[in-house]
């Protein structure tokens, strides 16, 4: 059978569905889960069209917690394109490698991306803009919207098919009898990167005082046995609770929700 | 400020605001027009005075020249203070002061939309996952930008057209009805929430107890050492590659020796 290639035109809509929808429906629970899988969706269809299941499988293994800065963040779709041609192409390439590229990537994407572009790019170029805006003056506002815009569309759209390309031409390395080490290299990168994120992202602490002036709290005396132990708990029990109970994701998250309104109203949380 | 005027800079308000797509999402809309010194042009059209709108953006954006947005938590909604604030800066004769003092009160109301936007989303998002689940491609676009745009545009819209038709008095009336407890307790539903999130990669990612150790470096990278992301991803790569190196080759031991480098390259 011929091998499936993708076409520049499905990858261009792939581009456009992600500079769009990146961020449309940004939550608590996935992030940009469902961004990232809506610039999967022109590549899935293209790739998995003839195989309903292969097709549903393929939705799903991209509708999981991602959160990356959205601009440098271009380029992660492109490799992941790659990696999904390669895999329709019956290359070994199994979810938890496709997610720990994904999870592997975010973290240093988000700390490059954020810090040139909101933290140099923006401030620098507003910068300029204002001081053209003096007395009123049109040109500081049109300045900056231009040269901004220009620049990220332009950039973005470079990384994206930089991203797709060099997929295509290091997923070679990943195969073949490589193929288990670099999946558990894949595993171990991305469950690092997990767990540093797990530390960040979430946050529970406990409003308990031992002594009643506030002065010895149940907080205190748990940051001095284990800092975040909480948090650690909750991610290690959910875990527990979805991999060993089966216990839906939605179902979890009512039951959080729940304990988190009861919890604060108490006024433990 | 006439009707017309009002609902176009609420509208504006919504379409330059973080999470929303249509001015080709953060792209066009957190990065170029939620920006202050972008805003007073827009609004400066709107409200018949360019000359005030600029003078009024160039001067709220100096206050806000390094305002971030990190990872889905916010300091500022700044979008609020785009649109809402600059506009009330203009029509009170072009003071910025006036623009700079609500910035800070609807600041706060920002960031009330923004967590109950992030908690609504859950909702959205879980009858996307639903539709994804069962190959249902419109399904998904359905929840995932129709769905979170009504009420992200519900949430956003209604309070800034309040505030700029009714005056500023209406800010203080709307924190009446969003209580110390509601912040609080969406501040602690936000820091449970992505523990079921981060839960679906670990589940994909450990593949038997003894997969916790590298979860834990992770972990503990943060908690006790307080590095970055990025310098933690630099050590997970040293770890990675040092774990391809160590596994035994199933053949072709020769061959590959260069490979470990280029997969360090890859990153």
């Amino acid at each position: 059978m011929e091998p499936k290639k993708l076409k520049k035109s499905t990858l261009f809509k792939s581009y456009i569905n992600w500079s769009f929808f990146h961020l449309a429906s940004l939550g608590f629970e996935r992030m940009e889960a469902f961004g990232f899988l809506h610039s999967m969706m022109p590549i899935i269809k293209e790739l998995y069209g003839d195989d309903k299941a292969e097709e549903a499988k393929a939705l799903k293994r991209h509708a999981v917690f991602y959160n990356v800065e959205p601009i440098l963040g271009s380029v992660v779709p492109g490799i992941v394109a790659a990696l999904e041609e390669n895999r329709a192409n019956g290359a070994v390439i199994d979810d938890a490698m496709i997610n720990g590229v994904k999870v592997g990537l975010m973290g240093p994407l988000s700390g490059i991306g954020d810090s040139f572009f909101q933290g140099l790019m923006c401030p620098i170029l507003l910068s300029i803009g204002i001081s053209l805006a003096v007395d009123g003056s049109i040109v500081g506002p049109i300045f900056y919207i231009v040269t901004m815009f220009t620049f990220i569309v332009f950039f973005s759209y470079f990384v994206f098919f930089r991203g797709y390309k060099l997929g295509i031409e290091s997923v070679g390395l990943f195969l073949g009898d490589n193929s288990k080490r670099v999946q558990e290299a894949f595993t171990v990168l991305g469950l690092i990167v997990t767990g540093a994120i797990g530390a960040k992202f979430v946050g529970l602490s406990l409003n308990i005082n031992i002594l009643s002036d506030g002065s010895v709290t149940v907080q205190t005396f748990l940051d001095n046995l284990f800092p975040s132990i909480l948090p650690l708990i909750l991610l290690v029990t959910t875990w527990f609770l979805m991999v060993k109970k089966r216990v839906k994701p939605t179902t979890l998250i009512l039951i959080y929700v729940g304990l988190a309104f009861a919890g604060s109203l108490a006024g433990i949380l | 400020m006439e009707l017309y005027q009002a609902i176009l800079i609420a509208l504006f308000g919504y379409l330059a605001a973080e999470c929303v797509p249509w001015l080709m999402g953060d792209f066009g809309g957190y990065y170029v027009l939620s920006k202050p010194l972008a805003s007073g042009l827009i609004v400066g059209l709107i409200l018949g005075d360019v000359k005030t709108g600029v003078m009024v953006g160039a001067a709220v954006q100096t206050v806000y020249l390094a305002s971030m947005s990190v990872g889905g938590s916010i300091q500022t909604d700044i979008a609020v203070v785009a649109y809402p604030a600059v506009a009330l800066g203009v029509v009170a004769g072009g003071d910025p002061n006036v623009a700079i003092a609500l910035a800070t009160t609807l600041g706060i109301l920002g960031i009330l939309v923004w967590n109950t936007m992030m908690f609504l989303n859950v909702f959205w998002g879980n009858l996307a996952n639903k539709a994804a689940e069962r190959g249902d491609y419109k399904g998904v676009i359905l929840f995932h930008v129709g769905g979170t745009q009504i009420t992200t545009f519900l949430l956003r819209f209604v309070p800034a057209f309040l505030v700029l038709f009714y005056g500023a008095s209406y800010v203080s009336q709307i924190s009446i009805y969003a209580p110390d407890w509601l912040m609080h307790t969406l501040g602690v539903v936000g820091g449970i929430l992505p523990a079921v999130g981060i839960s679906m990669l670990t589940s994909l990612l450990i593949k038997d107890g003894t997969y916790w150790v590298y979860f834990m470096i992770g972990f503990i990278a943060v908690v006790y050492f307080n590095l970055t992301l990025i310098a933690i991803a630099v050590i997970a790569v040293i770890i990675a590659v040092i774990t391809y190196k160590n596994l035994s080759h199933s053949k072709n031991d020769k061959d590959d020796s260069g490979k470990g480098d280029d997969m360090e390259v890859e990153f």
